[in-house]
């Protein structure tokens, strides 16, 4: 890095507009630009809002870009005309699904059309066993009239998903080799260069996914680094991924499946890096939107993750941040559910457009906000930093207007706020419970527009005693996105039996994916020994289905794996235990499928508190309803400007910055902590 | 019971959440821990959280099945002891088919929970088990004449007593089951799903007090009660009648099972009666009192309600009314029940194609009845024991503006299938192809569903095949305003000589040489409107996708398809169709008339 290139910038695009977040590594200073975006113009607007940087694309040193193209072509299906070429006898496999019905009670239930007409699903002859060996040779000459076939038919991207490839993905191999001898122009998607797992009908939708999103984002992709290029960046573009970590654009125009989940991963990766420099290692990271509360966990230190995802009703292999998504948000509307007469709240939002009531843009019905607007937990005349003016009249009457009358204004407000809290501590309780784990041993760092709102009253729900509200939470994802490392995950599904005949084997398959995961980092330009690596596997026991991944200690792996079986079999007997309440100590475990992660680690962005010499003064009060005590009549507000580094705020208080109002409730106080973090603790009534 | 008004619709909603989201981590403890794979594969199960009068609060999605007989155990056991004869801590066991309704296999596990002393609530799952003892391993025994030949069974005991193991109980249970090391791990895991719900409701009563946790709930439940009685008053008066004939008893092919169900709309009232049903059956055919009670429930649910949790609002609607004397749809002990589902499902698809027709936007046509088969091995001869068990989806009904679908039958809820990959890793056999069978759906302006080909070779020597398949003499995937019906479920065997052998009937524990290919053929589901009605175009692209070949373009849909620009492709040739639809249209003006039940 030259001494002009202290500038670190990341670009989020979104449905509807487009984030810049530049941050200079001098001093730690972010500057924020936004910019409307359409899709057809898409690159011109990128490039457009570029220029208003204070940052010469020659400067920027780190650039990474998350993007929901890849998204946005799945959901609203218009990809590319895909081919699937697969085994014979199996074609319809894709469309076969796994033939069970989400809604168990409806007898007209659908699932998602397969994404490949019938007849561009082709069939070839071959086959391989369940171990890996070929039981009948591949007919290569039949690639070909099948391969003109589809391009006769005007497919632009072909899927290649053979059973078995991921124990032996020769005959897959061979293949796109094939294909891609005869027809370079062709995007080939080929499942055994995506994921080893198995499960054929999952493994061949990731691979159809992705060969129905690539042209288009492989087209994408180019464009962005050209007319980069064009302005003068000479640096790599890093595109962000699912499972949290950024590839270089030639590995993202081929595998653009692994960018579908990257949307809601930067704020956890940031959650990450943030709390790793706080000194937290238990994190409930909750990202308040307009229409969605997305939680995700850091345990131990480490982000939870999950092996496979379900976008639009169709599945999705690979290593993606475990975040469960509820309709609870600003927007979220609420009523009275017509069939059990209590008070709903979501998961249907009134989104940006018509809007809260209280936006006075067409939106009748009420919302959270407009209940906030209500309990004076928003300030009508100081919404986004006096941007926008909101009318507490126009909610009043929506709630009056939907809800009734039977109680007051205030008490439906008051309801409102309950219901969404507890939706939202309800999503926490599922991922951590689930797991055996107690959210009150964890601390909840929240963010996104809405996450001062409602971070106290969660907790309290849970029993969380401290909440963290970072600085600029709105732009929080963003930023996240910064601190993204390079990574690279590689699997391989052998069911294994954990036991001493066995060690040759396990290690030659860490070896193996070591080698792969490292390769790939390699070619980025890293230098191995720069590269952190993690093992894990995915171990039950003997006679069971589903599986607990477990990470593994390097050490294990020394002098052929001798401490391997016992100390596998501990943590994963652990482990079982704390998630199901039993586990036998020496019931026969299995490993399912290996893991390995490789990191190239990249320089993390320090957060820098900023104080006001002198302590702060309120500058307004407000009347504002807790569920404590109700109405309190002068509550002060504060300028999170204003704060010192000695304030300590005790509620009720509100603390205001212009993209966040962050709400301090009785018996809580609230303080910056040394890297500016807005830090919430609650007391315990004193007996 | 309070006044509605002075019930806070804030805590109703958070406490029927919290139970909801209570239950959903029940089911998340019992698919990642149990053992067996109709468990965590096949979700061969249902849980939920009952008041402690037994009245369903809240499930998770399992079986549909299971909707009302996990309630009803309870019950039974609550009428057993009377509600002061459970203490904290005690875990009990049922699976008695004369009070749980379905069959031996179907265990429910179930605990009283308390709090501050006082009983408020029930948690419980009821799961199908890998083996229970009976004549036949893995159950759903085929030839059955008593139940005492079906497995050990259970009415009510202790496993826990509070809170301490009731050894005696767990060694009799793990000495009498085969594969008795996945039956007690299936057993532990419903043990802790059970505890898992106990801690949730016991955190909710100490936020809102006990009893007014179960008033809150009860106001919920009288809510939904409420709401669904108006969605009936929706449904025009009258008497909806049907009845299926079944093929075969198990043991006796003289016999013919009928099933009658008559279902009675008058203003916000449903009655359900059964005149015409056939007696107790010889064989093991026999659908116990609540599991057809829960059949209705779930017929009622899909047409009025077929998205909204579940609760015991649905279970109560209807009045029913058995047969006075005890009947195929009532039996009475001993008599046998091991394969009640054809019985169960049959009753699900008759009911609701019935009231299909007068809840247009809720019904559709008929679906197959269902598929399940076993290749297994556990003779002392074969080198390796395994039982591989797995039900098959097939075709689904169409309704309007939609084909149907290949999914799995109405009483197996969100099971799915088993990957070839996972299945030949696991088991001695081969998967030969997993296809649609194009020649199986119901023709239609909206065609049915596919069943599938699923074909199977036995690479084990000594092992022996049992199937569960379509029981009925008129098939139930009926078309529906002119759709035409889909084909019933059948095996084809083929020996290793080359023999083939089709099989309409179901076959139990039958030994087949080793190199038997077992063709699977599933079921299609019923066409909704006239073939003649579906749009040409949308023919054209069947027989591009090889769903309809050009002849049964013709003769089915009276459409004639030509070669189109390219191989595959095919157009409508415009001005032959319209002739051959309207010759064929005035030809046969009844074609219309298909469609009362």
């Amino acid at each position: 890095m030259t001494t002009a290139e202290k500038w670190r910038l990341a670009v989020d695009v979104g449905g509807t507009f487009i984030d810049y977040i530049l941050l200079d590594e001098s001093d730690g200073s972010v500057h924020v630009e936004k910019q409307a975006a359409k899709a057809a113009t898409l690159v011109d607007e990128f490039v457009g809002g570029m220029r208003r940087l204070p940052a010469k694309p020659g400067d920027i040193s780190r650039f990474i870009h998350g993007t929901t193209v890849a998204l946005n072509t799945l959901v609203q299906e218009r990809g590319a005309l895909t081919g699937l070429i697969t085994t014979q006898g199996f074609r319809d496999v894709l469309e076969l699904g796994r033939g069970g019905r989400a809604e168990i009670y409806n007898f007209r239930y659908q699932p998602a059309r397969p994404l490949v007409d019938r007849y561009l699903r082709r069939e070839i002859p071959g086959r391989m066993g369940p171990d890996g060996t070929e039981l009948v040779p591949l007919e290569l000459s039949r690639v070909d009239s099948e391969v003109d076939y589809l391009l006769a038919h005007g497919a632009t991207a072909i899927a290649i998903c053979l059973l078995h490839s991921y124990v032996n993905p020769d005959h897959e191999q061979r293949i796109a080799d094939r294909i891609r001898a005869r027809h370079p122009e062709i995007a080939v998607s080929v499942s055994s260069e995506l994921v080893r797992e198995w499960r054929e009908y999952e493994r061949t939708s990731t691979t159809v996914i992705n060969a129905f999103t690539q042209p288009l984002f492989a087209n994408y992709a180019r464009s962005i680094d050209e007319r980069m290029r064009a302005e003068g960046l000479t640096n790599p573009i890093a595109f962000m991924r699912s499972n949290g970590g950024v590839m270089p654009i030639t590995s993202a125009a081929d595998r653009p499946v692994e960018t579908l989940g990257s949307g809601p991963a930067g704020g956890v990766i940031g959650a990450h890096t943030l709390m790793a420099q706080a000194g937290y290692r238990n994190v409930v990271c909750a990202d308040v939107g307009g229409t969605t509360y997305d939680v995700a966990l850091i345990q131990d230190g480490e982000i939870v993750e999950r092996a496979d995802t379900i976008v639009a009703g169709r599945p999705i292999m690979g290593s993606v941040i475990d975040i469960v998504s509820v309709g609870a948000g600003g927007g979220s509307i609420a009523s009275i559910d017509p069939v059990t007469a209590s008070l709903k709240v979501g998961p249907e939002s009134a989104g940006a457009q018509p809007g809260p009531a209280c936006f006075g843009i067409g939106g009748t019905k009420p919302t959270v906000t407009d209940a906030q607007v209500i309990l004076g937990l928003l300030d009508p005349d100081r919404f986004l930093g006096k941007r926008m003016v909101l009318d507490r009249a126009l909610a009043e009457q929506a709630i009056t207007g939907h809800l009734g009358t039977a109680r007051t204004v205030s008490d439906y407000a008051a309801g409102i706020m309950a219901v969404a809290q507890a939706n939202m501590a309800n999503a926490i309780r599922q991922i951590t419970t689930q797991r055996g784990l107690d959210p009150r041993d964890f601390v909840m760092l929240s963010y996104g527009g809405g996450g001062g709102l409602f971070a106290a009253g969660v907790c309290e729900e849970l029993g969380v005693h401290t909440v963290l509200v970072p600085q600029a939470a709105a732009g929080f994802s963003a930023w996240g996105m910064l601190t993204a490392d390079y990574r690279e995950d590689s699997t391989i599904t052998s069911v294994t039996d954990v036991a001493h005949g066995q060690l040759p084997g396990i290690v030659d398959n860490y070896a193996k994916l070591r080698e792969e995961a490292t390769a790939a980092l390699v070619g980025y330009g890293f230098a191995s020994a720069q590269l952190e690596l993690g093992y894990s596997a995915d171990v039950r026991f003997l006679g069971q289905e589903h599986t607990i991944t477990t990470p593994l200690e390097p050490d294990w792996l020394a002098d052929g794996a001798a401490a391997l079986p016992a100390a596998l079999q501990q943590r994963f007997v652990e482990r079982h235990r704390q998630r199901y309440g039993h586990g036998e100590d020496d019931a026969e475990i299995q490993i399912v499928t290996f893991r390995c992660r490789a990191i190239a680690p990249v320089a993390k962005p320090v957060s820098r508190g900023r104080y006001a010499e002198v302590p702060a003064v309120a500058v307004a009060s407000r009347p504002i309803w807790f569920p404590e005590g109700g109405w309190h009549d002068e509550v002060p507000v504060y300028e999170r400007d204003a704060l010192s580094a000695t304030d300590r705020i005790e509620g009720p208080a509100v603390i205001d910055e212009w993209t966040t109002t962050v709400v301090v409730p009785p018996r809580w106080t609230a303080l910056l902590d040394e890297l500016g973090n807005l830090v919430l603790t609650f007391e315990e009534e004193s007996k | 019971m309070t006044a509605t008004d002075e019930i806070d619709i804030v805590k109703a909603e958070i406490t029927r959440n919290a139970l909801l989201s209570a239950a959903q981590e029940m089911n998340d403890t019992l698919v990642r821990s149990a053992y067996n794979p109709l468990i965590f594969d096949v979700k061969d199960f249902g849980l939920g959280i009952m008041s402690a009068k037994g009245e369903l609060w809240a499930e998770a999605p399992g079986l549909p099945v299971f909707i009302g007989v996990l309630p009803a155990s309870v019950r039974a056991g609550i009428a057993k002891f009377g509600q002061d004869g459970f203490r904290e801590g005690d875990v009990l066991i049922a699976n008695s088919p004369y009070q749980t309704g379905t069959h031996i296999s179907d265990t429910a596990v179930y605990m009283p929970v308390f709090y501050q002393g006082e009983l408020v609530a029930f948690t419980g799952s009821m799961a199908h088990w890998a083996d229970i003892g009976g004549m036949s391993p893995g159950g759903w025994t085929v030839d059955s004449t008593e139940i005492y030949q079906e497995g050990v069974r259970f009415t009510h005991q202790r496993l826990y007593l509070a809170g301490q193991p009731n050894r005696d109980v767990l060694e009799l249970i793990e000495d009498n089951v085969r594969v008795s090391r996945i039956v007690m791990g299936d057993l532990h895991a419903q043990i802790a799903t059970c505890r898992t719900g106990a801690e949730r409701v016991i955190a909710l009563c100490e936020r809102y007090g006990a009893d007014e946790v179960t008033r809150l709930m009860d106001y919920v439940v009288r809510q939904t009660e409420q709401a669904l009685r108006a969605e009936v008053r929706s449904l025009p008066d009258g008497t909806y009648s049907a009845s299926v004939r079944l093929d075969f008893n198990g043991v006796d092919h003289d016999e013919v099972p009928v099933i009658a169900v008559q279902t009675t709309i008058d203003g916000d009232r449903v009655k359900v009666t059964f005149d015409g049903t056939s007696g107790v059956s010889a064989g093991p055919i026999n659908c116990g009192a609540e599991a057809t009670a829960s059949g209705v429930a779930q017929a009622l649910k899909g047409i009025l309600d077929p998205v909204g949790p579940n609760n015991n609002a649905h279970l109560s609607l209807a009045e029913i009314e058995f047969p006075a004397e005890p009947s195929l749809v009532s039996p009475v002990d001993p008599a046998p029940c091991d394969s009640y589902g054809y019985v169960m499902t049959a009753l699900v698809e008759t009911l609701q194609y019935a009231l299909a027709d007068i809840a247009p936007e809720r019904g559709r046509a008929g679906s197959y009845q269902m598929w399940a088969e076993y290749i297994m091995s556990t003779t002392s001869r074969s080198a390796r024991h395994y039982v591989m068990a797995e039900p098959v989806q097939g075709g689904s009904g169409a309704f309007p503006g939609h084909d149907g679908k290949s999914l799995i039958f109405s009483g197996d809820g969100d099971t799915w299938n088993v990957p070839v990959e996972v299945m030949e890793t696991r088991y001695p056999v081969h998967c030969e192809q997993f296809a649609l069978d194009e020649t199986s759906a119901g023709a239609g302006e909206f065609r049915g569903g596919m069943g599938v080909r699923r074909d199977i070779r036995v690479l084990d020597a000594h092992s022996m095949i049992k199937t569960a398949l379509e029981n009925t003499v008129d098939l139930l995937s009926k078309g529906m305003h002119g759709g035409l019906t889909g084909t019933g479920s059948y095996t084809r065997l083929v020996f290793p000589g080359g023999e083939v052998r089709l099989q309409r009937e179901r076959i139990g524990d039958h030994p087949v040489p080793q190199g038997t290919l077992v063709g699977i053929r599933t079921g299609g589901g019923g066409g909704f409107g006239d073939p003649l009605d579906r749009d040409p175009a949308r023919v054209a692209r069947d027989v591009r996708d090889e769903y309809v070949t050009p002849e049964a373009a013709l003769e089915l849909y009276g459409v004639k398809v030509v070669p189109g620009s390219l191989p595959g492709l095919w157009d409508v040739d415009d001005a032959a169709t319209t002739q051959i639809r309207r010759q064929r249209k005035n030809g046969s003006p009844q074609s219309e008339q298909e469609t009362t039940p």
